[in-house]
């Protein structure tokens, strides 16, 4: 199978090992922020785009992520959403915290993204909560909610269609992938991304 | 009378929520996107702060436009993961192991140097408000005045520091007070952002 993500690389250390693992690094090619023009898309059938790219860029460079999701591709996002390059994905929303119970992690549908994985890992790294979301985008109408936060069950982790006939897939945090050397089955989830993206496009 | 501010940024979400945020969009009189940096005329603004984890292309593009703002009369502040020494002269940099953990050990400490006082940066904070991670310390030159410090026995080097620079001066931190700030994470990073804010705007 030929690569078919294309993942846009920062420079910023956040592609956790997604690029390096053995189970995904033979599907994923990777382009600087500042080389990506848009035209590498029709090469792919997915775009993973994470926390710290250049989102002003990405909206400068929205009329080819727009063709890529109405041509029946797929977009994988984690971050904050600043500026609105997302058709359909609010601006971020930040939590605020009254309760332990704001930092719990609740899984409200199955998604083979996180097929294994506990909410506690989630929640939790070395016994500290708050380092899988700390805040949400606001999600289209038609949205599947994944998973929810605290005690306002905000949509943290979503997918939905596109009025254009795209597939978004939202995770309002650090990138999925930034777990995926951890011992812990947030592990999972870079490597489980990889596996059901291969099974969907095959 | 205080002083004009330039704010350089990169277009990621943590730049856009910390420079928004109403405790700080008052201090920059100026906001430039960094891919826009080589037309902009730094001239008029007395202080040019660049965002931490800003891309580094455009910053090595307009290293030599940077040091002669400071070189002619302005303060340039640098903070931290924006790899200032692979672009401008004279800084010297080690990477060091990142302690994110410290504060679980009881007693726990970050390891800096009792400061002093009498510096202004501490009129509007405390050192122990300067307290979450570093990624590496400086070692700055002869005339520098080194504002936060590790201690010999935890490695040693200079977390934050200001030093001349031809008519102006270079001022320079490893913390990352935007990327927290904006990541709704560490409170102590909004404070000591805040801290330095006060400081260069007197």
């Amino acid at each position: 199978m030929k690569k078919f993500a294309l993942y846009i690389n920062t420079g910023g250390g956040c592609s956790g090992g997604i690029l390096a693992h053995s189970e995904t690094r033979d599907y994923i090619d990777s382009v600087d922020m500042y080389d990506f023009t848009g035209e590498e898309l029709k090469n792919y059938e997915v775009l993973l785009i994470g926390t710290d790219a250049d989102q002003r860029r990405l909206m400068e460079l929205k009329s080819h992520i727009d063709a890529f999701l109405a041509s029946g591709k797929t977009v994988i996002f984690c971050g904050a959403i600043a500026y609105p390059f997302l058709d359909g994905v609010g601006k971020f929303e930040k939590m605020y915290y009254s309760s332990y119970l704001d930092y719990a992690v609740t899984p409200v549908a199955g998604h083979p993204i996180w097929e294994g994985v506990k909410p506690s890992d989630m929640m939790m790294r070395r016994g500290v909560a708050g380092f899988y979301a700390r805040g949400f985008n606001p999600p289209p109408s038609n949205a599947l909610i994944i998973n929810t936060l605290g005690s306002g069950k905000h949509p943290i982790d979503y997918e939905f269609k596109t009025l254009s006939g795209g597939r978004v897939v939202v995770h309002s945090g650090n990138n999925l992938w930034l777990f995926i050397d951890d011992d812990t089955t947030s592990a999972k989830m870079g490597t489980n991304l990889i596996n059901w993206l291969k099974k969907e496009i095959a | 009378m205080s002083k004009k501010i330039a704010l350089i940024e990169g277009g990621t979400y943590y730049h856009h929520f910390t420079m928004t945020d109403s405790r700080f969009a008052g201090f920059f009189d100026k906001i430039i996107y960094v891919s826009e940096l080589a037309s902009e005329d730094l001239s008029s603004y007395d202080v040019v702060m660049i965002a931490d984890r800003t891309h580094q292309k455009f910053l090595k593009e307009n290293a030599q436009k940077l040091e002669e703002y400071a070189k002619n009369g302005g303060t340039l502040c640098i903070l931290g993961e924006n790899g200032a020494h692979l672009w401008f002269e004279g800084i010297n940099y080690k990477p060091t192991e990142t302690n994110f953990w410290w504060w679980l050990d009881s007693g726990g400490d970050i390891g800096y140097k009792k400061e002093d006082t009498s510096h202004p940066f501490f009129e509007n904070i405390r050192l122990g408000e300067c307290k979450w991670h570093y990624h590496g310390v400086f070692e700055p030159g002869r005339d520098a005045k080194k504002i936060i410090e590790r201690k010999e026995e935890e490695g040693g080097g200079t977390i934050l520091f200001e030093e001349p620079y031809g008519k102006g001066r270079i001022v320079a931190t490893s913390l990352d007070p935007f990327y927290h700030t904006g990541s709704n994470f560490m409170p102590n990073a909004a404070k000591f952002l805040s801290g330095v804010l006060r400081w260069l705007k007197d």
